[in-house]
């Protein structure tokens, strides 16, 4: 059973296989937790987002496509989620949450920035100053640096996901990448 | 460049999950398993329940016609105006109310009124599961 495919599970789980669904579910929590965690800071609201991400998931379990990846249907899902619930909270709108980034398409074309330099591994308290760092970034190049290096999506994956262009994906990502290294330098 | 903010990431101490994570999870997809099955009731029984309103007036106005028509309000005024016939040809009175009376729209009546109770109990029933879970 835990052998089995997420499409092959979902079929058993659709054909009333109970059992099938709690392993998916199993499979994803904490991945969907963690990048949650990541978006909000506070655990009772990461626990929320996941709740209402695996019964979203449910809900749509039948109009799923299986010749797509679960694992990218389920971030899309959390992606949402995520996104709704900062909407709701604070009340931005989303074209706040994208931060202006349509605009700079040239920035694809550039080379990736240049590598963090060592102390940085180096310094103590790494996963503090790393989690601080990814709080100051925007929503968006949070979940696309978190969906990058956490979750190892391809950059393919990444534009199912945010539902955008490869080359917007690819501008988050440089400027995410690019703050990043500012604050982590900066300290 | 990848495999350095890889190894950046992997630095990043995860927070502990809450263990019952996984069992409030399923918890809330029984829950919104249960809210769409008692929504669907509520659907169908209040639709019920509207179409037995809807046929309760009609159905009420062919038994006051049909009792009008077979002269069943006659017999019974006997009832007050001379009861001695009715002891002596209590027999006699009695097939004659049962011949009179209109079986075929006072099952009608009397079914479209349990129809409505019925299914306006089972809709309330389920709109309180409904807004007892949300």
């Amino acid at each position: 059973m835990q052998g089995l495919s997420d499409q092959q599970l979902i079929k058993n789980y659709l054909k009333g296989d109970e059992k099938s669904l709690e392993i998916l579910i199993k499979h994803y929590l904490k991945p969907i937790y963690y990048f949650s965690y990541r978006n909000v800071n506070n655990q009772q609201e990461a626990e929320d987002i996941t709740q209402e991400t695996f019964v979203k998931a449910w809900r749509n379990l039948k109009k799923f496509n299986p010749k797509k990846k679960f694992k990218t249907w389920i971030f899309t899902i959390a992606k949402n989620t995520a996104i709704d619930f900062l909407r709701k909270k604070k009340n931005i709108a989303f074209t706040d949450l994208e931060n202006k980034d349509h605009e700079n398409n040239f920035i694809e074309s550039l080379a990736d920035p240049s590598p963090l330099p060592l102390e940085i591994f180096e310094r103590k308290q790494l996963s503090q100053t790393v989690a601080r760092a990814i709080k100051k970034l925007s929503p968006l190049a949070r979940i696309t640096i978190l969906l990058r290096y956490n979750e190892h999506f391809t950059f393919q994956e990444i534009t199912q996901i945010l539902n955008k262009p490869i080359n917007t994906v690819k501008s988050w990502h440089y400027r995410a990448i690019l703050r990043l290294k500012k604050i982590l330098t900066k300290k | 460049m990848f495999k350095e903010y890889e190894k950046l990431f992997t630095a990043l101490k995860q927070p502990e999950m809450n263990p019952l994570l996984f069992n409030q999870v399923i918890h809330s997809i029984q829950k919104e398993k249960k809210l769409l099955i008692f929504k669907k009731r509520a659907i169908i029984f209040s639709v019920i329940t509207f179409c037995s309103i809807l046929m309760f007036l009609p159905s009420f106005r062919i038994l006051q016609a049909e009792l009008t028509k077979s002269g069943l309000m006659q017999f019974t005024s006997l009832l007050f105006s001379d009861f001695t016939i009715i002891t002596n040809q209590w027999q006699n009175f009695s097939l004659s109310i049962l011949e009179a009376l209109p079986v075929l729209s006072l099952i009608m009546f009397l079914a479209t009124a349990l129809l409505f109770l019925e299914s306006l109990k089972l809709f309330i029933r389920d709109f309180k599961f409904v807004l007892k879970l949300k």
